[in-house]
């Protein structure tokens, strides 16, 4: 959505005006609910109650929407990571990624050179579930913009040019800030992961 | 290629790989769901929307008349209301226009409040108003007010006794809004200037309120400062109100105007007439004046009205959203009538008008001839109203923009509807 159309929707919520609003809506509902089903990697209906309660919210609090604070997908984005945190502690501590970090564990040293990006990773591994459940739960720990940035880029494969109208910074400000997003990713990965193995090695 | 380089490139492709096979083949979108959420979300939005803006505290007015004594304070926060709702802008009505601004965006407001029999203190009451229908009063001797304008039911508490009282009806017989309806902008009287707890202040005097009640206004903060009313008991005496120490958005605990019994009162029944005489008490120095008269009309009738009104205009928000969804997805052309708005969940018995029964024609539609991209001034383009005759206290309107109005002046509408 471009800049024009982006100050459009703000004054027309901040006037209250339906139209405005349904503009938001149908502009963002689908990308909203395919990023919510890949962060959480959750069913239909556990997606709905997220995006519901992402939309429900918005709506309330649409008149208040400051365009200096950000993009609208940057406050959309925003309210739906808080409502994916809600539903990681609603659904309690993961028993899915106890296993996962315990699978991860068990991986007799395939874990380093996976990380290193030395060797390719086994695609068996790649498409397991308690790899992508690893994946899931270190994006839901990163803050909104890093995980938009990196949703935006990876899994939905939007060209750099798209996710700066989108977050409202220039292309090259996303790349840098990628890298930091990256970088960040692993750093938290590497934690989550690790604290697998040490509490491995408690048990033994 | 540098070591950092190296290591950038390398973070890149294990970051790309995990992320790529994680949100690979995410569960499609449910397009019905979606659909429906939709209309949820607008309904939320113009709920919303509707409580920001502070057209209707004439509400609080209508269901905080509790007790006599309590008249005058009503009366005086009924000035606040009347002000709120001012059309404002006629030149030396620039203060009133801010101050229509500043309570139409506040959440919630509380004041305090003075009265007087004679120039004595006999009692204070503090006041606090949430979004525009919940209201509660606590006066000085212990009693709790809370109503609910929009549900027309109410709860007396006596916090001395512990006892409670809840009724559907509300007990009280004192009608601001009929004084609102003949409010018409510019026929204010400036009182001029004075200083009032230091600060500088411009005073108005009401009309319709038997020129009894003044607003004066801080002229840095563009805040009411303190308003005043009086009446005569039929015993002589000069009964008066001052409101004072308004605060705008104060944060308030909604729990403050539930309904429900609390914990430790026990339920104590009494009838509506029982609740008035109960709390007048010795307090009540007998009826106002004729011209306050003039304005006491039986609010459990109006509140019935008003109930009815917010009803209707619900239904016509609805109907509205339905006709602006409509051309959004037919290239901006509108519904050849409102019976096209079915699929958009506007059904037959949908199109009735909640403030009007039995009338053959709920709600006139005015199909632009042009499409919505099209129209030159939105704002002003009405779309859907209600019947002019017989004509009441005024006519809920639906523009083009999404936004509606209750427009009460007569001639407005007409020349809206001449445009």
């Amino acid at each position: 959505m471009d800049e024009q159309a982006q100050r459009e929707i703000a004054q027309g919520l901040e006037a209250g005006k339906p139209d405005a609003w349904l503009h938001l809506y149908e502009a963002y509902s689908q990308q909203l609910w395919l990023d919510v089903a890949r962060v959480t990697g959750a069913d239909s209906s556990t997606v709905a109650d997220i995006v519901q309660e992402t939309f429900l919210a918005a709506a309330r609090s649409a008149g208040h929407f400051a365009p200096r604070r950000g993009t609208l997908w940057n406050w959309l984005w925003g309210i739906a990571r808080n409502q994916v945190a809600l539903q990681y502690r609603k659904t309690g501590p993961a028993e899915e990624l106890r296993r996962a970090r315990a699978w991860w564990a068990s991986l007799n040293g395939q874990q380093r050179e996976m990380l290193s990006g030395q060797s390719e990773t086994p695609p068996a591994q790649l498409e397991s579930r308690e790899l992508a459940t690893l994946v899931r739960n270190t994006l839901a720990q990163l803050p909104a913009d890093y995980q938009m940035l990196l949703v935006a880029k990876y899994m939905d494969d939007a060209p750099t040019a798209r996710i700066a109208s989108e977050v409202g910074i220039s292309p090259s400000a996303v790349d840098s800030r990628l890298a930091r997003a990256r970088r960040a990713f692993r750093r938290a990965f590497a934690r989550l992961t690790q604290s697998s193995r040490d509490a491995r090695k408690v048990r033994k | 290629m540098s070591n950092h380089g190296h290591n950038e490139d390398r973070t890149e492709q294990v970051v790309s790989t995990l992320l790529s096979a994680a949100g690979k083949d995410p569960v499609p979108p449910d397009e019905a769901f979606l659909e429906r959420l939709s209309g949820e979300t607008v309904r939320a939005f113009i709920a919303a929307s509707a409580r920001r803006p502070k057209r209707f505290r004439g509400y609080r007015i209508m269901h905080s008349r509790t007790v006599k004594w309590l008249i005058p304070v009503a009366a005086a926060a009924a000035v606040v209301i009347v002000v709120g709702l001012w059309p404002g802008g006629n030149g030396k009505g620039v203060v009133l226009a801010d101050v229509i601004q500043r309570l139409r965006s506040a959440h919630t407001v509380t004041c305090r409040s003075t009265f007087s029999v004679t120039g004595s203190v006999v009692g204070t009451a503090n006041y606090m108003f949430w979004g525009d229908h919940l209201m509660r009063t606590e006066t000085s001797d212990g009693l709790i007010y809370i109503s609910d304008g929009a549900a027309g039911r109410g709860l007396l508490l006596d916090s001395r006794k512990k006892t409670a009282a809840p009724f559907e009806q509300i007990p009280s017989r004192f009608d601001f809004y009929k004084t609102l309806m003949e409010f018409r902008d510019g026929t204010e009287t400036p009182l001029g200037t004075k200083r009032i707890q230091g600060r500088d202040a411009v005073g108005f005097l009401l009309p319709g309120t038997g020129g009894n009640a003044s607003v004066w206004i801080d002229t840095r903060t563009r805040l009411p400062i303190r308003l005043e009313a009086k009446a005569t008991g039929t015993d002589g005496q000069e009964q008066t109100i001052t409101v004072e120490h308004f605060v705008l958005d104060a944060p308030l605990d909604e729990s403050l105007f539930s309904l429900s019994i609390p914990e430790g009162y026990t339920e104590h029944p009494v009838r509506v007439s029982e609740i008035d005489q109960k709390l007048s008490g010795n307090r009540s120095t007998g009826k106002v004046d004729e011209a306050g008269q003039r304005v006491y009309v039986s609010a459990a009738e109006r509140a019935r009205e008003m109930t009815l009104r917010t009803r209707s205009l619900t239904a016509l928000r609805n109907i509205l959203t339905a006709c602006i969804r409509y051309s959004g997805d037919h290239d901006g052309q509108w519904p050849e009538d409102l019976n096209s708005l079915e699929a958009y969940g506007i059904k037959a018995e949908s199109l009735a008008n909640p403030r009007l029964p039995d009338a053959a024609v709920g709600w006139v539609y005015r199909r632009p001839v042009v499409p919505a991209g099209r129209l030159r001034n939105a704002p002003k383009t009405v779309l859907i109203h209600e019947p002019l005759d017989p004509w009441d206290d005024g006519v809920h309107v639906g523009f083009a923009d999404g936004h509606v109005e209750f427009v009460n002046n007569r001639d407005r509408i007409e020349k809206l509807l001449a445009e």
